[in-house]
């Protein structure tokens, strides 16, 4: 096994002689977001057909969906606001899709790419400030930097403020730009680590005796399944234990691929979501609504 | 004459933390069993159950551990060794004996809250056994990292590896012996209290199971990065050509990730368990709790955060 944590790119224009690290696309990574894009593209058009023809558990778990980030948006501003509530929809669907994309063949996580991750860290910050000018104002907003201290000769005081909070601009840039780092290294860490992890079971499953153990014991599973399933298996004992055994190694490797991808991707896209639903509401907020213990 | 110290050294830390961190984790739960029942003699069978659960998952670690112990005897009877292969050796009963001894106590100490749970509301025992269980599960989890990373360390080890490739063994498992103590310590905090909380109000279950899967969730992220790292030293881009200056690089990696995680882990499961309890006796407030716990674990996280990305920019210095 050989793995690189940044990805070669490829140049785009370097046939027609141009060459720079800044023109560089990961082709790979592109291809995987687009294969995310056209399931979600998929869905949303079977969701649209199947809403046509009434009540029915398609559409139901569609607007269970939506409608859990309704509340949870009226739960964290207070009020009804149909603009945070579709980003925030867009932004976990995003982030999920390209946590779990990887459980398609030949398509890996977006997000092990840190390029995605720190997009959507970014994306999620830009949100965040440009609602909070939106708001408050850019008056606000600059004042936050600059804090204009109060004493006699009224001069002096400006001067002195605006060249403390030129020194301190440094320190304050730091700490918002923490806040993109650590929500991308997050994502991306996590991410890449269940990947590898799989790839390391992989692995383990190419020797011999491991998937051996392996297959008896996804075997025992599938069977418990097909029980429960089917009530019982019928005729032809050899072709039983030949679908048995495709299922037992089926199952042995999508149930380990299935909790470290499906699992660990909702629980992160949850987390980035949060995260910025919390941000936001600390942001845009007046200075008496803030969450509680938080300033 | 080191590299044998070393090799029979390695094999005893393999044995001896993880039967002492299995030993006492299940102490604990028979000794939290005992009161249970004579304060509570209701919710026998599910106190039995949870008993029997955890005595038997919390035997995990000692399990692995007799097996890495079997496993380093049996490998190299009469070879030789060189210097590297001990120091590799020594690394893989390092990284089973430290997590199994810390998985175990923190097991123990997350199931005797559990069992003293159910008595406290012995009719609502099955769902404190389904939380337990998930909690269980979670922090079980860097024992079965540790084993494959150890697996992996003695399938690329041989008889006759120069130093340098030792020490990149070593420092793969040392780091991941270093990055689980804290957010194991953490979990178990975490889920001690979230079962107290659950045997105070029962109330709160459904609430709870979401708060303490996305707490669990973060808390365990530092134990994600340094099995990252491990993977990295191990299948990493120049592990072939070693040289001394690297080996100082990497060591430094290893301790940065691994005791920069220390403290996040432990501080983390502190302000998760401490929301717990807030969830238990408020419940109405449960939103603002929720932000709030959010909130602080993840800016606690984010210094786990900044020392994983100093260790992977050191990585990249060594090449």
């Amino acid at each position: 096994m050989n793995f690189d944590i940044f990805p070669t790119s490829t140049q785009i224009l370097s046939h027609i002689g141009i060459s720079h690290w800044a023109l560089g696309l990961n082709l790979s990574t592109i291809f995987d977001t687009w294969v995310a894009l056209a399931f979600l593209i998929l869905v949303v058009w079977l969701v649209r057909r199947s809403q046509r023809r009434g009540m029915n558990p398609v559409s139901f778990a569609a607007e269970m969906y939506v409608e859990y980030f309704y509340d949870m948006c009226k739960e964290a501003f207070g009020y009804a606001d149909y603009r945070h509530f579709s980003f925030i929809t867009s932004l976990f669907t995003f982030t999920f899709l390209g946590n779990v994309v990887g459980i398609f063949p030949f398509v890996a996580e977006t997000t092990k790419d840190l390029n995605t991750a720190i997009v959507i860290g970014l994306l999620s910050f830009i949100y965040v400030q440009r609602e909070k000018i939106r708001v408050h104002g850019w008056g606000e907003f600059f004042h936050e930097y600059i804090k204009v201290f109060h004493f006699k000769p009224r001069i002096i005081a400006v001067i002195l403020s605006v060249v403390v909070s030129i020194l301190l601009v440094p320190f304050a840039l730091l700490g918002e730009f923490a806040k993109v780092i650590s929500l991308s290294f997050r994502l991306f860490g996590n991410i890449l680590g269940g990947a590898v992890l799989f790839e390391v079971l992989l692995l383990f499953l190419r020797k011999w005796q491991i998937a051996f153990i392996m297959i008896i014991l996804g075997s025992l599973c599938g069977a418990f399944i097909l029980k429960y399933l089917c009530g019982a298996t019928s005729g032809r004992p050899a072709l039983n234990k030949f679908f048995l055994f495709l299922l037992g190694s089926a199952f042995a490797v999508t149930g380990i691929q299935a909790f470290f991808c499906i699992f660990e991707g909702l629980i992160q896209a949850y987390v980035v979501t949060t995260l910025t639903v919390t941000y936001l509401a600390v942001a845009v907020g007046k200075e008496e609504d803030h969450v509680p213990g938080v300033s | 004459m080191l590299a044998f110290i070393l090799h029979y050294f390695g094999l005893s830390i393999a044995v001896f933390l993880s039967a002492c961190g299995v030993g006492i984790g299940q102490g604990l739960i028979g000794s939290q069993t005992a009161d249970s029942s004579t304060r509570q003699p209701m919710g026998g069978a599910q106190r039995f159950t949870a008993m029997i659960i955890g005595l038997a998952i919390t035997e995990t670690g000692g399990i692995l551990g007799l097996v890495i112990a079997s496993i380093l005897l049996m490998g190299r009877v009469g070879q030789a060794l060189s210097l590297g292969c001990g120091l590799a050796e020594l690394g893989i009963g390092l990284v089973v004996g430290v997590c199994a001894a810390v998985v175990g106590i923190a097991a123990g100490y997350m199931v005797s809250a559990a069992i003293a749970a159910i008595g406290r509301q012995p009719l609502f025992g099955s769902k404190i056994l389904t939380l337990m269980l998930i909690v269980l599960s979670f922090i079980e989890a860097p024992v079965i990292f540790s084993f494959i990373v150890a697996l992996l360390v003695n399938l690329r080890n041989t008889a006759s590896i120069s130093v340098y490739s030792g020490f990149y063994l070593f420092g793969s498992c040392l780091v991941l012996a270093l990055g689980c103590i804290g957010p194991i310590i953490g979990q178990s905090i975490f889920g001690h209290n979230a079962m107290r909380a659950l045997g105070n109000n029962t109330h709160i279950y459904s609430r709870l199971f979401t708060y303490a899967l996305i707490c669990i969730a973060v808390i365990e992220t530092p134990i994600i990065f340094s099995l990252l790292l491990a993977f990295l030293f191990l299948y990493g881009p120049q592990s072939a050509h070693a040289t001394c200056s690297g080996v100082v690089v990497l060591l430094s990696a290893a301790i940065a990730m691994g005791v920069g995680a220390l403290g996040a882990g432990v501080a983390n499961g502190y302000v998760a368990a401490r929301g717990c309890e807030q969830i238990a006796a408020n419940e109405s407030s449960y939103g603002a709790i929720f932000r709030t716990t959010m909130i602080s674990v993840t800016i606690i996280e984010s210094a786990a955060i900044y020392s994983f990305i100093i260790a992977l920019f050191l990585f990249s210095k060594i090449f």
